[in-house]
């Protein structure tokens, strides 16, 4: 099994949501140990600059914004960007600061305080410490560059010579909770990213100079075309969880077949694969230092794999819970066939002393 | 800690496999149909484990035996006239195969002389002093002339009848096809078989059995049994299939005509397919599945899926036409195989709802739209399939399917094609496909078969 691993430094740590000034000053801290390199101020925050192993930049911003306007609450922002071409941007991406008593918005349902932080050389992974991500409050984003499937070529897309249309010359994503309408900002469920299903509703994908920023609504409003349903799910920005044939879980009740422990053997274990990355019906990369695994775990939920003399530790991002979940059969009815998945972020690697010294 | 969890990326492959065999229906014989599916058995390294030949029964009325009295005076025995002619008036019995009749004629001996050898379809024979030796000598004359050994008894139901029963001279249903007649009562010396053993997967086997029988029906479109005697019907092809974790279930799947199809087999696993639709072209798939091996103690998987069992079938096209298996299904672990049968469609009793688990094969892929690479190759992945310690067990909601391994030499690909014969390179082999999702909600994907013969010197197993 070949995973992406950038055998570079990975940093994750809990940061306090507020102020705000502090988490962006944490945060800057641990891309800069992951070799993200600052290219100077943005906003109150900062744009970075990030080289994936096999050669591919993007850019990243961070920065915060007070409440307002309208039902804005106080918020981060992320957005990534081509190098290539810096007015090449991708969505805005809004994640909360934290819901604390003596906020007009708190419950203690939905208060979070704490955001969870991950981060490689070339990828971050944001979520708030909460049970729940699929909430009404959007406190995830993700985004990064990608193992690139195929041939890469690291020439920037400006060039003269246009890369053949099967090389990759740029790569990059964001995704995140928020639908970016500020009218139902905190009042209506959270959008699918990858903190709370394998498919993202609202993202920014860029392949080669050709970016798509998406935003599917959620079901069951019309109309159908611009919804996340069937006709739009296959296409989305959307993780390669193990699925099975048929759409299981589409009965109810009795009639329903059961996985709740996952996609598992009769001796109780999952299985674990690399992170493909779908967009459009193609297979356009992985996650660096990511696996995907077939049984649900709670966020933040730390595993352990050893293989190949190999031991691993693992932190659990994905948990797909909450009242709309994923896969749709037809425009109203939907299945959350993410119930049998998470998806890992690489904590720690090192030779398992008991098998030996050989990477996988 | 999960200990190497990692996903296979490989189907296993077996060290002797048969390949993708096509079977012939030009001459639409079950006799030829099941002799080929015989060889291609022992072309998937299949061991033959026992035989046991057709037998069948038909029953007559003493009285038609009828017997002579010695003249007195004796005379001189006279020629039949034209014994040899065209008339058959007054056979006591027949065999047919085909066009080609044989008719057994009875003569006083103390009046007439008749031919000693067959001629011209007739086998003349002596009647006897009493209707049993009438009897005797009719059997002896059909042993001596047909592919049967005939012997006769009283009928233990009916003191006024005889029963001639006939048992085939070859091992097994080799002459099925030819109908004797005495009188009244099964159509087909039929029932023989063969038993051909898998090899041993983890200490577990399959045992399958090839049978002709008539097959009998309750109702039109119902149930259908095959256990002699049975008395209507047309000769068909039967595979029973036990394993040696449940020697005493059987599954027991028709072929309902001798179709033009696709054998592939390896020491494990088989797979029957056609490309034709209707009720009428039949298929299977049993496989002892290959359980990754972290996870192999004690696992020892069973997949059966065919069109048509012992169970009214609505979906005859479902292994060609699906990766997910609604009806005619056995699955299990430990090598027990637990299957459906008819009650389980009831509206009543354990499981109202008529429904069962559904053993499905589980990859990555998209729902009713292909997965490609960004060089517009679907990407091909081993076939794992889900499934249940009992397809039958309810409440259905209450109990957790498992991964049960990997079906052999198998893949799955991420697109479909409309060709079922097309065949292309993979993992620097040839392959063959099988089935395809046809579904609009399923994972789009199509499931490929390793197409050239490993292990063994290419051979012709077709009709």
């Amino acid at each position: 099994m070949g995973l992406a691993f950038t055998d570079d430094e990975i940093r994750y740590a809990i940061l306090a949501a507020r102020p705000e000034a502090d988490f962006l000053d944490a945060l800057n801290t641990m891309l800069l140990e992951c070799g993200w390199i600052r290219l100077g101020d943005f906003n109150n925050g900062s744009e970075y600059g990030i080289v994936s192993p096999q050669g591919l930049t993007a850019r990243c911003r961070f920065w915060s914004l007070a409440a307002g306007p309208g039902n804005w609450p106080r918020r981060f922002m992320m957005q990534m960007g081509s190098d290539a071409s810096p007015g090449t941007v991708g969505w805005e991406h809004a994640f909360i600061a934290g819901v604390y008593s003596g906020d007009s918005n708190y419950t203690a349902a939905t208060a979070f305080t704490q955001y969870s932080v991950w981060c490689n050389r070339c990828s971050v992974f944001i979520g708030a410490v909460h049970s729940d991500p699929k909430n009404s409050y959007q406190k995830a984003v993700q985004g990064g560059v990608p193992f690139a499937s195929g041939a890469v070529l690291s020439t920037p897309c400006g060039g003269e010579m246009p890369p053949p249309a099967v090389a990759t010359a740029e790569l990059w994503f964001s995704a995140g909770d928020d639908s970016g309408n500020p009218s139902i900002f905190s009042t209506a469920s959270a959008y699918w990213s990858f903190r709370n299903q394998y498919v993202c509703q609202r993202y920014s994908l860029c392949h080669n100079g050709a970016i798509t920023s998406a935003n599917f609504h959620s079901p069951p409003n019309p109309p159908p075309e611009t919804m996340m349903g069937w006709r739009n799910e296959p296409y989305a920005l959307q993780l390669g969880i193990m699925r099975t044939a048929r759409a299981w879980i589409r009965a109810a009740g009795s009639l329903a077949q059961k996985f709740e422990g996952g996609f598992i053997y009769p001796d109780g274990s999952p299985v674990v694969l690399n992170p493909l990355l779908y967009h459009n019906g193609r297979v356009i990369g992985e996650i660096y230092d990511a696996a995907l695994i077939s049984k649900p775990m709670a966020l933040d939920q730390v595993e352990s794999i050893s293989a190949s003399g190999v031991l691993t530790t693992w932190q659990n991002y994905m948990t797909a819970t909450g009242p709309t979940p994923g896969y749709f059969y037809d425009d109203l009815s939907y299945v959350n066939e993410a119930a049998a998945a998470a998806f890992l972020l690489l904590r720690a690697r090192e030779a398992d002393t008991d098998e030996g010294n050989v990477a996988y | 800690m999960l200990i190497d969890p990692f996903l296979s990326t490989e189907p296993p492959y077996s060290e002797r496999c048969s390949g993708v065999r096509e079977i012939s229906d030009e001459d639409p014989s079950p006799i030829k149909w099941l002799g080929a599916i015989k060889g291609c058995f022992e072309l998937a390294g299949w061991t033959q484990t026992g035989n046991v030949p057709s037998e069948g029964d038909q029953q007559i009325s003493k009285s038609h035996m009828w017997f002579t009295t010695p003249p007195i005076p004796p005379v001189v025995p006279a020629l039949i006239d034209d014994p040899c002619g065209p008339s058959t008036s007054g056979g006591l019995g027949r065999m047919t195969t085909g066009d080609l009749t044989t008719w057994f004629m009875p003569y006083d001996p103390y009046r007439y002389l008749a031919p000693t050898e067959p001629c011209n379809g007739k086998v003349w024979f002596p009647v006897g002093l009493t209707n049993q030796e009438t009897a005797d000598n009719l059997a002896e004359a059909m042993t001596d002339n047909s592919p049967f050994l005939v012997t006769v008894s009283d009928n233990p139901a009916n003191a006024n009848e005889f029963n001639f029963h006939y048992t085939s001279a070859a091992p097994a249903w080799e002459y099925d096809e030819t109908v004797p007649w005495v009188g009244w009562g099964e159509h087909y010396v039929d029932g023989g078989y063969y038993t051909y053993r898998s090899q041993s997967l983890n200490g577990c086997t399959l045992t399958v059995r090839l049978q002709n029988n008539t097959t009998g029906c309750f109702r039109p479109g119902g149930v259908y049994w095959l256990e002699k005697p049975a008395i209507i019907g047309a000769l068909q092809p039967w595979l029973m299939i036990k394993s040696s974790g449940s020697p005493f279930d059987e599954w027991q799947s028709v072929f309902w005509t001798p179709t033009h199809c696709f054998f592939h087999g390896g020491p494990f696993q088989f797979a029957i397919w056609t490309d034709q639709k209707d009720r009428f072209h039949s298929s299977i798939l049993v496989s002892m599945l290959q359980m990754d091996i972290p996870h192999f103690t004690g696992a020892n998987p069973i997949l059966i899926v065919s069109s048509e069992n012992l169970d009214m079938q609505m979906d005859y096209q479902q292994l060609m036409e699906k990766l997910h298996w609604q009806d005619s299904i056995g699955t299990g672990f430990n090598n027990q195989l637990h299957y459906t049968t008819w009650p389980n469609r009831s509206t009543s009793g354990p499981n109202p709802d008529g429904k069962f688990r559904t053993p499905m094969v589980m990859f990555r892929g998209l729902r009713n739209v292909p997965l490609y690479t960004l060089s517009d190759t679907a990407l091909a992945q081993p076939a794992y399939v889900i499934l249940s310690e009992d397809p039958t067990g309810q409440p259905r909601g209450d109990q957790q399917d498992f991964i049960g391994g990997r079906l052999w030499d198998m893949a799955i690909v991420t697109d479909t094609t409309l060709n079922l014969d097309s065949k292309t390179m993979m993992s620097g082999r040839k392959w063959t496909q099988m089935s395809t999702s046809t579904r609009p909600t399923d994972l789009l994907g199509s499931l490929w078969v390793t197409h050239d013969p490993v292990g063994q010197e290419e051979t012709d197993a077709g009709v």
